[in-house]
């Protein structure tokens, strides 16, 4: 790869949820994975729709767990992901699994993906309906897992105490769509 | 530590091995506690649902704008060209060196392995086996007359299918093809398996407008299987 930043690098950029970072590794591995999956006996359409839920899976994983990958690579990462998203696939499609295939140097990786609830759909639906101010914070602190100190730091917030306010009427304010609607 | 705190260092992966139990713990026995964690995860799960969302419209958009191909009018001159001469030296290939529909069975001809009922140690002496362990050792004779004697017992299209292709591989084409055209009035886990076979044997015989038939009708099914060879199929028939 000649990328100029190294692994180590685009990991921490992609814990920082970094959207040029996440599409320079979108572009970097999109042919190579294409090229991989084409060993097995699914449709070129479906692998490049496996491949965008992939990324998205891996970055959510840096992001809101704070990944750090010790003995891998973002891109073995991020197709062990997309391996097991093809089986899933090509099971639904009730294609036989070819598990033999020969110089395959990557392993499975399951992401632990529970269903989301009816609930947690409607919510999420209802997030777009706030003011963007609500919406960044409600997200640095439940989607990005910044603590209220990370907060300041990363906003115009003049300290802790007006994080901490300015989130609960957000959040006050979403349960109030949320029960009117 | 704040509960708040406590739960979002949970979900961030920030705890030790004894905090982690400690909020494992909490949640079985701390009712309130435990709301307050599902309602904190339901804010971060409909982030998550969003997010992926946005992610995944952005990564369509993105795929749009880039450049599909090449296509200066230098290059689509060229291209032109290219493909004209790939025409003309397809048509005097075909003229003079036809392919036999032998010859692309034989290209295409692979033995269907047997996915319905694997042979295992555990299973192997189980009396309806003897079929498929006929079938995976090559003895399609012996195979042949084990699935004939199940599906006197019970009409599974399943079993049909590996009767058929007990035929097929003995090379019993005509006996084949009359079972998988059972077959392919039915809607079971092997129709697009069945439809392909269907295909190559009237391949074999050059009966291109049937075999194109069983092919097109995989189409018209979305079907993954044997996507490729399809296709080359279709554009040599």
């Amino acid at each position: 790869m000649k990328n100029t930043l190294s692994d180590n690098d685009l990991q921490r950029q992609l814990r920082a949820d970094d959207k040029k970072a996440l599409e320079s590794v979108y572009l970097s591995y999109k042919q190579a994975f294409l090229n991989y999956a084409k060993r097995y006996d699914i449709a070129t359409s479906d692998v490049l729709d496996i491949y965008q839920d992939a990324i998205i899976a891996m970055h959510q994983n840096f992001v809101t767990s704070q990944l750090e990958l010790q003995n891998s690579t973002i891109k073995t990462y991020l197709f062990g992901i997309g391996k097991n998203k093809i089986f899933k696939t090509l099971k639904a499609q009730q294609r036989v699994i070819r598990v033999d295939v020969e110089n395959d140097n990557y392993t499975e990786i399951k992401i632990e993906e529970e269903l989301p609830t009816a609930n947690q759909h409607a919510l999420a639906k209802r997030l777009s309906e706030l003011s963007e101010t609500c919406k960044t914070v409600l997200q640095l602190f439940y989607y990005r897992n910044l603590t209220i100190e990370e907060i300041v730091d990363a906003t115009h917030y003049k300290d802790a105490n007006t994080v901490r306010s300015h989130k609960s009427r957000c959040l006050k304010h979403l349960k109030t769509l949320f029960k009117v609607n | 530590m704040n509960n708040e705190t406590l739960i979002q260092d949970y979900i961030a992966n920030r705890l030790s091995t004894n905090e982690r139990a400690e909020v494992e713990h909490l949640l079985e026995t701390d009712s309130d506690f435990k709301a307050e964690f599902e309602s904190h995860k339901d804010m971060a799960v409909a982030f998550k649902i969003a997010e992926a969302k946005h992610l995944k419209s952005h990564f369509q958009q993105l795929e749009n704008t880039l450049p599909k191909e090449k296509s200066n009018f230098k290059t689509v001159k060229y291209a032109a060209l290219a493909i004209a001469s790939v025409l003309v030296i397809g048509l005097c290939y075909n003229i003079f060196n036809t392919t036999s529909g032998n010859d692309l069975f034989e290209d295409h001809f692979e033995i269907s392995p047997n996915t319905y009922q694997p042979v295992t140690r555990s299973n192997n002496s189980d009396k309806d086996n003897t079929a498929f362990i006929a079938y995976e050792n090559g003895n399609y004779e012996l195979a042949e007359n084990e699935f004939e004697t199940l599906l006197e017992i019970n009409n599974n299209p399943n079993i049909r299918y590996y009767y058929a292709a007990s035929l097929l591989n003995q090379s019993k084409y005509e006996l084949a093809l009359k079972q998988f055209k059972i077959l392919n009035q039915l809607d079971f886990d092997y129709t697009d398996e069945s439809l392909w076979y269907t295909a190559l044997i009237y391949i074999r015989t050059e009966d291109y407008d049937n075999a194109k038939a069983q092919l097109k009708r995989l189409n018209s099914k979305n079907s993954v299987f044997k996507t490729k060879e399809r296709k080359v199929l279709l554009e040599k028939l």
